[in-house]
């Protein structure tokens, strides 16, 4: 059960999307897709889900190339969109029927199956509801139920958390740690490293089109610096002159700074810009900081250009 | 097998709001037609046809009446007969002849008393059903003794009405058949014109003509009506005996008058077998009491088509005895054609297919835009591809989908508009003309589908709403006056050969229009039912020069598969993203 990026280039127009793009999703492996908006995360999900051609490369999906053998690819490998578009007016168990005849399913067991999956999914009062009228949750749990029509080995959730109340990404977390539990081969792209923290094994980083790293999850929490958030009446040079001492200021905005990598105790500095006369006004600590982690790896992608 | 995707597409474009209605309405036009086409029937001088059949039984006043209504081509039409039963006293009419000749009553007054003479005895209305009227009752009144009877009957068909005015002489004069002691009033014969003979039965195996030793047993009505082009001749019988049994029925050979009457000559006919045989050709299908229509070839009648206007008409029957009627039939050409041909260039006209051919393909590109032009803007093409399926059969399945919309539509369209003509009329077109209509229309609707399907692949969305528009103006409103424009050109003006010329260019262009490839298909049907397409001289020849076959289907074939092929080239490496 997996899902193999193997060498996919794409461009669109005199933009190139995609770089040589390679990595693997393996099964019972849990793996973040992690790059800024416009990185290359869904269009290498296109690609891998078969709705694009690639310029180059394949994607195999349990050995089966998106390419030449598309069917075979597609039968073994669910995609929930990061805004799901469906044809707007059908009802909800009218698409789901009509996608189901794609699975071989007669119009009566499609039936049955969506009645009873889109139930699960919390969708069971919209069955006969028009899809154009559903929330982008709503839509994400439909686009779920059609891809769950065969269970396929194989999961893509392309930013699901986009847009959810904090149920919805509960429920999306849950689904994909029980996916990853039930043994298929899962990528979970986001555009925030935090969101795949808790339930990613591996975490693929994309910037400008090139896979710029590929690590562990411990790896990646073991890198991320600890740093200090302190609101202060107003962040100026008296301020960063003291911070600097200690470790690695940057202006947030007016009144926050973010200390990373901070060298002594907190209680030490917080003391040192009181009696420097500054006030204070909150102070938090983060062990790790994630991002900083993937915001250095960009830079550093950016400085090897 | 299909995918049922297929099915699911066709099924919500087949039942869309919008193509229901427009169906619907285009269905409701076409029968619309089918009315006006009948109302001008009505107003055309054609010949109605009818057999009619009718008795009465004095003694239990049971009275029956059965008429078959005909079109000009003596096949069955709908129709409403009211019928008035009216009796006269002989002896009334022969005094009042007396008073008017001797000078006690004038004309006027011969006249109007005349028509009180007549005492109704029963009336009534029926319509038709599949053609026919049938009525059985016990009539109200009883007939008196020395009074004959006159059946008067007023029909409307939609080829018009006729009325027998309730004058004496004017109805059709029951004739009266003795049996026991009781007596049968018995009608038969067929309009507008048929030969009425007696019945006779005999015990012998061996009659003479003229007849003798035999009594009279019924009465036997005979017409003969063919169509020269189709090979079509039709014996309309009307017949009444006292014997409930089958009669065979026999043409007599060409000549057979001569025989009969050349001095010399056999003057007596012997109705054994192989004189039978030696005179007659016998038409295989017996007749029973009633009125029946037979159905033969004309070549029975050996080439003297036209040339002999009476036929002999033999009724054999040996069951019991022999009884026998031989009937002079006279014999006519129906002018086959004329009615359906005005009543299909109705039906092919601006108010039948062609508003049908005009206007359904907006519902064609609107379907497309359903398909494919709108998922496509909106990128919900892309959740359907990422199921187990190739971009090829995506591209297909719409398709076909659409394809099969409006196939469906255009038969159903087709079959409510021939029904209704059909059953408004009787006309019906052979199976080939059927065909070519259906397959041309058809085939335009298909053609401009592709064409459709290539500009949705070409764009998306609102930009695909006009292009496709302007397609359909281009197509289906702009070419006539290019096709005007281009004779001009070529003719420089209006020259004394401009309309031939004009129909020359018309013809070629539309090998260049996916929508006119109908006007191939109904130049063709014209031919092949009515022998012309055009009436005004030379057309047909201006036609037949660049009208080809080959070229038609080549032209049919391209407009369908080039587009599509087209399509998919550029729908295969599309991005479906919105």
């Amino acid at each position: 059960m997996t899902i193999q990026i193997d060498h996919v280039s794409k461009s669109f127009g005199k933009i190139q999307a995609l770089r040589d793009v390679s990595f693997t999703v393996r099964n019972g492996v849990l793996v973040g897709y992690v790059g800024l908006n416009g990185a290359g995360k869904t269009t290498t999900i296109r690609i891998a889900t078969g709705v694009l051609p690639p310029d180059s490369g394949d994607v195999l999906i349990d050995g089966y190339s998106v390419v030449k053998e598309k069917k075979k690819a597609s039968w073994r490998i669910g995609w929930v969109p990061e805004l799901p578009i469906f044809e707007s007016d059908f009802k909800a168990l009218d698409y789901f029927v009509y996608l189901a005849g794609y699975y071989g399913y007669s119009t009566t067991e499609a039936k049955r199956l969506g009645e009873e999956l889109l139930e699960k999914l919390g969708l069971g009062n919209a069955l006969n509801q028009k899809l154009a009228t559903f929330s982008q949750g709503m839509k994400k749990r439909f686009a779920l139920a059609v891809s769950l029509i065969n269970d396929p080995p194989n999961f893509i959730l392309d930013e699901v958390l986009n847009g959810l109340d904090p149920q919805g990404i509960v429920f999306f977390r849950d689904l994909a740690l029980e996916f990853r539990r039930k043994g298929k081969a899962v990528l979970f792209s986001s555009h925030i490293l935090s969101e795949v923290e808790g339930i990613a094994d591996e975490v693929v980083f994309i910037h400008k089109g090139r896979v710029i790293g590929v690590y562990s999850m411990e790896e990646v929490k073991s890198k991320a610096k600890p740093a200090l958030e302190i609101t202060v009446n107003k962040a100026e040079g008296e301020v960063l002159k003291v911070l600097e001492k200690y470790g690695e200021p940057s202006i947030v905005n007016e009144r926050k700074i973010v200390l990373r990598n901070p060298r002594t105790d907190p209680s030490t500095i917080v003391a040192e810009l009181v009696n420097k006369g500054i006030s204070v006004l909150e102070f938090k600590k983060e062990e790790k900081n994630l991002e900083d982690f993937f915001f250095e790896l960009i830079k550093k992608a950016e400085s090897d250009v | 097998m299909m995918p049922n995707p297929v099915f699911y597409d066709f099924k919500r474009g087949i039942l869309r709001l919008s193509v229901l209605l427009t169906l619907l309405l285009f269905t409701v036009t076409g029968v619309g037609v089918a009315y006006l086409a009948t109302s001008l029937l009505a107003t055309m001088p054609t010949p109605q046809y009818y057999i009619y059949y009718s008795t009465i039984d004095t003694s239990t006043r049971e009275f029956k009446l059965e008429i078959i209504l005909l079109n000009p081509e003596i096949r069955r039409v709908e129709g409403e007969v009211s019928y008035k039963l009216g009796c006269m006293n002989q002896t009334g009419i022969v005094n009042l002849s007396q008073d008017l000749a001797r000078g006690v009553i004038t004309q006027e007054e011969f006249n109007e008393k005349r028509k009180e003479l007549i005492m109704i005895v029963d009336e009534g209305v029926a319509r038709s059903s599949s053609g026919k009227i049938t009525i059985e009752k016990t009539i109200g009144k009883q007939v008196p003794e020395n009074y004959t009877c006159s059946l008067y009957l007023n029909i409307t068909t939609p080829f018009g009405s006729q009325t027998m005015p309730i004058e004496v002489f004017n109805g059709l004069q029951y004739v009266p058949l003795e049996i026991g002691n009781r007596t049968i009033y018995i009608l038969t014969g067929s309009q507008p014109s048929s030969a009425t003979y007696p019945l006779y039965s005999s015990t012998s195996d061996f009659i003479t003509y003229p007849v003798f030793n035999s009594s009279v047993a019924g009465s036997a009505s005979a017409s003969i009506y063919y169509n020269r082009r189709s090979g079509e001749a039709y014996l309309l019988l009307s017949i009444h005996s006292v014997y409930d049994g089958e009669f065979e029925v026999y043409l007599g050979k060409p000549g057979l008058i001569n025989t009969l009457i050349e001095p010399g000559k056999p003057s007596a006919m012997s109705l054994n077998s192989s004189l039978v045989d030696e005179y007659f050709n016998k038409i295989n299908m017996k007749i029973k009491n009633g009125i029946s229509i037979v159905e033969f070839d004309t070549s029975l009648f050996n080439n003297t088509l036209g040339r002999q206007s009476v036929y002999a008409v033999l009724l054999l029957s040996r069951d019991n005895g022999t009884m026998y009627s031989i009937i002079w039939a006279p014999s006519s050409s129906i002018q086959s054609g004329q009615s359906a041909r005005m009543i299909y260039n109705q039906l092919l006209g601006i108010a039948g297919i062609g508003l049908f051919a005009l206007f359904f393909p907006v519902v064609v590109l609107y379907l497309i835009y359903v398909y494919v032009a709108k998922p496509r803007s909106q990128g919900a093409l892309e959740f359907v591809l990422a199921r187990p399926i190739t971009r090829l059969e995506l591209f297909a399945t719409r398709y076909t989908a659409g394809v099969l919309v409006v196939l469906v539509a255009t038969g159903l369209f087709y079959i409510a508009l021939s029904a209704a003509i059909y059953f408004l009329t009787g006309v019906s077109t052979s199976p080939t003309g059927t065909l070519l209509l259906f397959a041309g229309l058809a085939s335009s609707l298909i053609a401009f589908y592709s064409l459709c399907y290539l500009l949705a692949s070409l764009t998306s969305g609102t930009r695909y709403i006009v292009a496709s528009v302007l397609a359909y103006v281009l197509f289906a409103m702009l070419w006539s006056l290019i096709a005007l424009a281009l004779t001009l050109i070529t003719t420089g003006g209006f020259t004394t050969n401009f309309y031939e010329q004009y129909v020359r260019v018309q013809y070629i262009s539309y090998y260049f229009n996916p929508l006119r490839i109908m006007d191939f298909t109904q130049y063709y049907f014209m031919v092949n039912e009515f022998g012309e397409y055009s009436l005004i001289p030379g057309i047909d020849q201006v036609i037949s020069e660049v009208v080809y076959p080959w070229a038609v289907a080549l032209s049919t074939i391209a407009w369908i598969i080039i587009p599509v092929v087209l399509a998919w080239l550029k729908f295969k490496k599309a991005s479906l993203y919105a």
